[in-house]
Order: C-alpha cells, then structure tokens, then sequence
C-alpha cells in the first residue's frame, strides 16, 4: 500500500487544503493506472451533474468511460432458484423457457435502444471534441495576437 | 429595546427545518442577553399543508415568549405549489404572478397586525423564502432584519424576493459565503450595500460529550451485534437529492465495490427514504429520528460525516461533528460547505467518485489524520460558534 504524504503539524494542525491537493493528485494517478473501475464510476456519478459542468478533466473522464453503461446488457445470466431439488431444476427450467420466449420479443427493442445509445455517444463525443479543437485555436490565436500587440508596443516605444 | 422574531414554525423535537431552528437559537440568545424578545409563529406543524392545526395562544419556551398565530385561512395550496413549480422548473414569473406567489405563500395577517400594535424597535425574520419575510420587509423595512438563510436557487431570483433584499434595514448571515451571493444576486455590494446592520452571525452550539463506544452500538457496528464489528460513515438529516443523498449512496456503493474487502457500513439519521444499492442492501442502517444525545455518540463513533448537499447557508451538523471530534467529507461543489470545512481544517472534500474514494481511503488508513482533522474542527467550532460568541455578533447587529 502506499504511503500518503500528509504531515500533521506538531501542535496538532493539518493544512487541510494541501492533503486535498494530494487526494487529487493521487486520485488522477490511480485512475491513469487503471485502478479504478470506470464503469463503476461512471455509473455513480449520475447525480454530480455540476461537476460535469464546471471540471472539464472529469469531463472527458466521464465521457470516456460513459461507452460502457450505455450499452443495455442482453446477455444471458445465471437464474439462482431458492428451491433445491427436482423442484428447483424445474422452475430454472422454466424460467429459462420463459427467458427464450420473452427474448423474441425484446431482442429487437434493446438491439434499437443499443444502437441509439451508441449513435448519441458518438455524436456527444464529436461535439466535445469539435468544442476541445475550436477552444484550442481560438487559445493559440489569442496568444498570436497578444504576442503581435506586445511587439507593436515595444516599436512604439523605441 | 423591543424584538419581534417571526418564523414560520416553532422547532419541536428537531422536526422542523434548520432556518426555524436557528431562529428560535437566536431568539433565546437574544433574551439571555437582555433584550424583551418576542417569538411569533405560525399554528402549522406541516410544512405541506400549512394547516392551522396548533391551537393559537401564547406561552414561555426556554425562558422566551412564545406566540402562535394563525396562517392566512385564504392562503390556495394548490395555486401556490404550481408557481412553485413553475419557479423551480426556471421560469420567470410576470409581476401579476409573483404577487399571486406572495398572496398565496405562508403569510399570516394576524401576526402582522400584532407587529404593528407591539411596535418592536426590530422585526427578525426568515428564510428569505417565505410571505411572512416579504411581508415584513414591506410593512417595517426600517425594521426588518432579515435572516435569510440564502440558497443559490431559482426562488432567489424572483423579482419580489430581490425587493426585499434592497428594501430590509439588515441582515443576518450564517456564513461569508452567504452573504457574498446575496451581494452578487442583488448588487448589494460590499457589506451588504445600503443595509444599515449586517454580520454573520451563525448558530449558537452548546458543546457536549459524546461516546464512541455508544454510538458504534447504537448503529449495530460495534463487535458484539449480530453484523460483527465494522466502520461507518454517517449522514444527520433529511435524505432527499437536494441534501445530495443519492449521490452519496452511490459513492458509498462504488466505494464498496472498489474495495470489496471493506465492511464500512452508511448509517442514517432523519427523515425520508432511502434506494438502498443493489446487493449492499443490509450494509446500509436507517436510524430514522434519534435524540440530540444519540445522533453526538453517533457522529463520535464514525469514520466520518459525509455531507453533499450544494444549497447550504450554514452547516450546523459539520459543526455538530467537530465537536464530537470526528472529520467531515463534503462535496466540493457545495460552496459554503466547503468554505466552512477549509476554514476549520476540519476535514477533506471531493469532487467526484475517484476522489471520494481516495478520501475515505485516507480517513481509514490514517486514523490519526482523520482525529487532528476532527480536533481543529472543534477548536474552531468553539472559538466562533459558542453561545458567547454569537451573542456578541447577535447584539451588536441588533443594536446598529
């Protein structure tokens, strides 16, 4: 495990806002490294919609790692019965039959809700990355133009 | 010097909104300190239906008199709660509207007329929200100090509201933060603009003793209950998304998921329900209404108290929890919890899920950072918030 490194002062005190820079820091690192599940964190962050909105980093985070819970999972899964024996057999027996059937009817339904979902994450992810480069110009000519005006200054002076 | 204080409701056994209770703290610090107080509320006991349900009358509670009076009987329920609606939903009302909105909020002419015929020299009253403030500030401007209990939100910005903000005689902060949105919102300026009195003043707390030990029994966590022993985070309050509930469930639960060898446990005090995360179901404990006494040992036995909610004017529970000497987690977005939190060094706040998770991974391993960060809380706490601290802000404010 590794070491944190926040001091506590010797008359007891604690710069609270420093061990929040290193929870950050520490926090990117591990995310970078692949120690978090993304999905899980995804899926938890359903109610911090201001967080999208004012940290852009969590941003592309978020949008990265949302791919993964937009898809509705069609899979198949274990059916657990509480029963044991021969009734238990026959009710997962049952159940699995039912599962069959109601498949031809909902296989459609969630193949459509799968391709719309996957179709609206593209699109969002385009626009944030149409956004990111029209952001980046606008920096890079910003900076053209504040270099151009400082020149100018300077030929005034002399 | 005469002051009237009008809440809508009087706080019984922690059942009512923190605004009354602050209310009725600064009341009674108010009679303590010399002044004839006045405590004027309303018959309600339910903040749905405002129905006239307490007899009127009048009586002595902790040394402060009381009086009820009656909700104005005309008041229409249902067309208020739709403007409400309409409100929180971001519209912008008409001026016909928002007089339609007053007329039909918790207003109660009975109490105004007693106002006028008492003459007070001040009339203390809050949250900013509610008839019975707008309605002050209109009848006794040169009066009224306003306690307003700020949230940013859309019912701060409606044209009546921001009337009053410009129109009041002062004000009574809870924190800095509270006060800076009120000069942005209503271009008050610095001070509070053209306000003749306004200070933070805060909440009066009594410090207490608490026991650990009692509180991890009374959450079913310590080592001889039937769960065994485990850790626990705890929120105080009424779990509903605008205090950020659901959001912690969900931190907790990926927390959980992160770290499937921890049986750190969310316990609950308060009102209202609960979505207990699928197959985390029996980790979560809902205590639902504990006493005073039970909710302290509570905080002095948890890992620590998790809070985020983003519309706060004061987090009276952080400081509840410093004094039982146990850190906060806030989330970050919620200004003035933060602030508060910063300010106190008193505990640590997140942005998002990744950072949560590597907070309480911190509190868990380094059990003597989460105590000294528990420890300046309170010395903080006891430094700004003790009764003779906020009785001096209080009296200074009433006497300007």
């Amino acid at each position: 495990m590794e070491r944190w490194d926040v001091k506590i002062g010797a008359d007891g005190s604690v710069d609270a806002a420093a061990v929040v820079d290193e929870i950050r820091r520490r926090a990117a690192e591990r995310l970078k490294n692949g120690e978090y599940d993304l999905e899980t964190l995804v899926r938890a962050e359903r109610f911090n919609l201001s967080a999208l909105k004012d940290n852009p980093e969590f941003f592309n985070g978020y949008l990265s790692g949302i791919h993964r819970v937009t898809q509705v999972d069609i899979g198949d899964w274990e059916i657990r019965e509480k029963h044991s024996g021969l009734v238990g057999k026959l009710l997962i027996r049952l159940k699995r039959t039912i599962r069959s059937l109601l498949r031809f009817y909902t296989f459609r339904l969630w193949s459509q809700q799968n391709r719309a979902n996957a179709i609206f994450h593209s699109s969002l992810s385009l626009l944030a990355e149409r956004e990111s480069e029209d952001l980046a110009k606008a920096n890079a000519r910003i900076a053209e133009l504040e270099r151009r005006l400082a020149a100018l200054e300077k030929a005034g002076r002399a | 010097m005469k002051i009237a204080f009008l809440s809508p409701r009087l706080a019984e056994n922690g059942a009512v909104g923190g605004a009354e209770t602050l209310l009725f703290n600064l009341a009674t610090l108010a009679a303590r300190a010399g002044f004839d107080v006045e405590f004027l509320t309303t018959c309600a006991k339910s903040h749905f239906t405002w129905a006239n349900e307490l007899p009127e009358g009048e009586f002595i509670r902790d040394g402060v008199r009381v009086r009820r009076f009656p909700v104005d009987p005309s008041r229409n329920g249902e067309l208020f709660m739709s403007l409400q609606i309409r409100v929180s939903g971001g519209e912008t009302l008409s001026a016909e509207d928002e007089e339609l909105w007053l007329r039909n909020n918790v207003r109660s002419p009975a109490m105004m007329e007693h106002v006028r015929a008492t003459d007070p020299d001040r009339v203390v009253v809050g949250p900013y929200l509610f008839g019975l403030a707008v309605e002050s500030s209109r009848l006794f401007p040169e009066k009224t100090i306003l306690v307003p209990c700020l949230h940013d939100e859309p019912f701060a910005r409606i044209g009546v509201v921001a009337e009053m903000f410009r129109s009041v005689r002062g004000f009574c902060f809870n924190t800095a933060e509270e006060r800076d949105l009120a000069a942005s919102l209503y271009g008050l300026g610095p001070g509070a603009g053209s306000a003749i009195a306004s200070a933070v003043v805060g909440f009066a707390l009594d410090d207490f003793t608490s026991s650990a030990d009692r509180g991890r029994e009374l959450a079913g966590c310590a080592s001889p209950s039937p769960g065994g022993a485990a850790p626990y985070i705890l929120f105080c309050g009424r779990r509903e998304p605008l205090k950020g509930t659901p959001l912690l469930l969900d931190y907790w639960a990926a927390y959980r998921r992160t770290r499937p060898e921890s049986r750190m446990r969310f316990v609950f005090t308060g009102s209202g329900e609960i979505e207990r995360p699928e197959g985390l179901e029996g980790d979560i404990v809902d205590l639902g209404f504990v006493s005073e006494q039970d909710k302290h040992d509570l905080m002095a036995g948890a890992v620590a108290f998790c809070h985020a909610s983003v519309n706060e004017s004061l987090g009276i529970v952080l400081l509840e929890s410093w004094l039982a000497r146990r850190p906060v987690l806030v989330l970050a977005s919620g200004r003035v919890l933060t602030a508060q939190t910063r300010a106190a060094g008193g505990g640590l706040w997140f942005r998002n899920c990744s950072e949560f998770i590597t907070a309480l991974d911190l509190i868990v391993e380094r059990p003597d950072l989460a105590a000294a960060l528990g420890e300046s809380g309170r010395a903080w706490t006891l430094a700004g918030y003790s009764r003779e601290s906020v009785a001096s802000r209080l009296a200074a404010l009433l006497s300007a």
